[in-house]
């Protein structure tokens, strides 16, 4: 992949969302947006650098455009971040440069990029990257601020949590074990501020609004194999809104165990040590952890929608860059 | 051949991404492709009339609350989706009838 292919492909990108930042309208929950962007900033609430980050673009212009404009430089930042990723694991220039635009160009990524209220998933999955980018080298303790940033705006950066260790495990770094530490410190605080895992994992539940684990693991394991499906052939449907309460069991049955099917593969490829196998093993494992924390912590109104596998996207993204690379040269 | 198939899929991509934003432009694409490709879903039906009532469409809306009201009595259609999708529905379908009766009363 030439650096003139990769700037077309950008450019191509670009000018695709371009009439959607002039006339994009808000839609769905952006009201949320235009609430956070409005109100007084409460350093109290949980998420208030989002709030702040909303404040920030709606003092440039109280439009939708300014979001969409931000939303589409975050996603080009993420798949800098991606690019940067790939050549520090040893996928050099061209294998950069073939992650970047695997990162860019999905159809997934829609949702995410033209939906302002999912703007905090862009932000969560650029600093959890750039944390695992950060512990891979000099400046390892780093990754400690860019992962903290990405929980401190969106909670499925929690999945970082996981990811930082798993980079770790498959390309080690002595100084940067330390990094587990926090880690491992972090997921137990959580657990703790929660009431303990049982909490935590019925936290979207409510009176007459229940799910079983089972059924809340098979229904998650459908959306992301689903979105997964969507990354390798982008036929669709792509909709905000998928119907899987009518997906049969016996396919999320199948789709269960096929996606459990990822940690074991890349456990497996772990072992050789080709540069490529371990890659694309760290690319498997990837995906399964981006979304792990959804198949657990059940929130029966809302499935994985395709915003929120926004982080799927920089794994698949390794595993592209580390099969095609044999063709760079 | 990899590189064939690289070149394939990324155009393949590029073309389903230009495709797909447009849709994100209004509430009423939106839940129209939603309520195109989840037919059976009583959300999307709801969320559509919503979209339809706000742009100033109260016919097409009153028939999407309807519908939602319709397939909401599906059996794959879960207990709690049910309940939200008739109360929103019928909630909105009281808000059309209210907008037609202000329209045919003339102003003073």
């Amino acid at each position: 992949m030439t650096r003139r292919w990769s700037v077309v492909a950008l450019a191509v990108v670009v000018l695709a969302y371009l009439p959607h930042v002039v006339v994009g309208a808000w839609v769905y929950e952006d009201a949320g947006v235009v609430w956070r962007a409005t109100s007084a900033l409460d350093i109290r609430q949980a998420r208030w650098p989002l709030n702040l980050i909303s404040q920030a673009q709606w003092s440039l212009a109280p439009a939708p455009a300014v979001f969409h404009a931000v939303s589409l430089a975050l996603h080009i930042l993420t798949a800098l971040f991606v690019g940067l990723f790939a050549h520090r694991l040893g996928l050099g220039a061209a294998g950069a440069r073939l992650a970047f635009v695997a990162m860019l160009v999905p159809a997934l990524s829609v949702e995410a990029v033209a939906y302002a209220a999912q703007q905090g998933e862009i932000l969560g999955a650029a600093c959890v990257i750039l944390a695992c980018v950060l512990a891979l080298g000099r400046w390892w303790p780093a990754s400690i601020v860019a992962l903290g940033s990405g929980l401190w705006v969106q909670e499925s950066a929690v999945a970082g949590l996981l990811l930082v260790p798993w980079t770790l495990a498959i390309f080690p770094k002595k100084s940067a074990q330390w990094l587990l530490v926090p880690c491992a410190t972090a997921i137990g605080f959580g657990l703790w501020r929660y009431g303990g895992l049982s909490a935590l994992v019925n936290i979207g539940e409510d009176v007459g609004v229940t799910v079983t684990w089972l059924d809340w693991w098979l229904v998650q394991s459908t959306a992301a194999a689903r979105a997964l499906g969507l990354l390798l052939i982008p036929i669709g449907p792509f909709t905000v809104d998928y119907d899987y309460d009518s997906v049969p069991m016996t396919v999320r049955w199948l789709a269960a165990g096929a996606w459990l099917c990822l940690p074991i593969a890349a456990v497996c490829l772990s072992r050789w040590r080709h540069r490529r196998s371990q890659v694309i093993a760290l690319g498997l494992g990837g995906l399964f952890l981006s979304v792990l924390p959804r198949l657990i912590v059940q929130t029966p109104r809302s499935y994985l929608n395709e915003g929120q596998a926004y982080l799927m996207l920089p794994w698949f993204a390794m595993v592209m860059a580390a099969l095609m690379r044999k063709t760079t040269p | 051949m990899t590189r064939v198939f690289f070149v394939a899929w990324v155009l393949a991509q590029l073309f389903a991404t230009a495709a797909q934003i447009p849709v994100w432009r209004s509430e009423v694409s939106l839940w129209t492709q939603a309520a195109q490709h989840a037919p059976e879903k009583p959300r999307a039906w709801v969320n559509l009339g919503r979209a339809l009532l706000l742009s100033g469409h109260a016919d097409y809306a009153e028939q999407s609350f309807s519908r939602a009201i319709a397939v909401a009595s599906s059996p794959h259609v879960r207990p709690f989706d049910r309940e939200d999708a008739m109360r929103a529905a019928q909630s909105n379908l009281e808000t059309v009838t209210v907008l037609r009766l202000v329209k045919a009363v003339p102003l003073p």
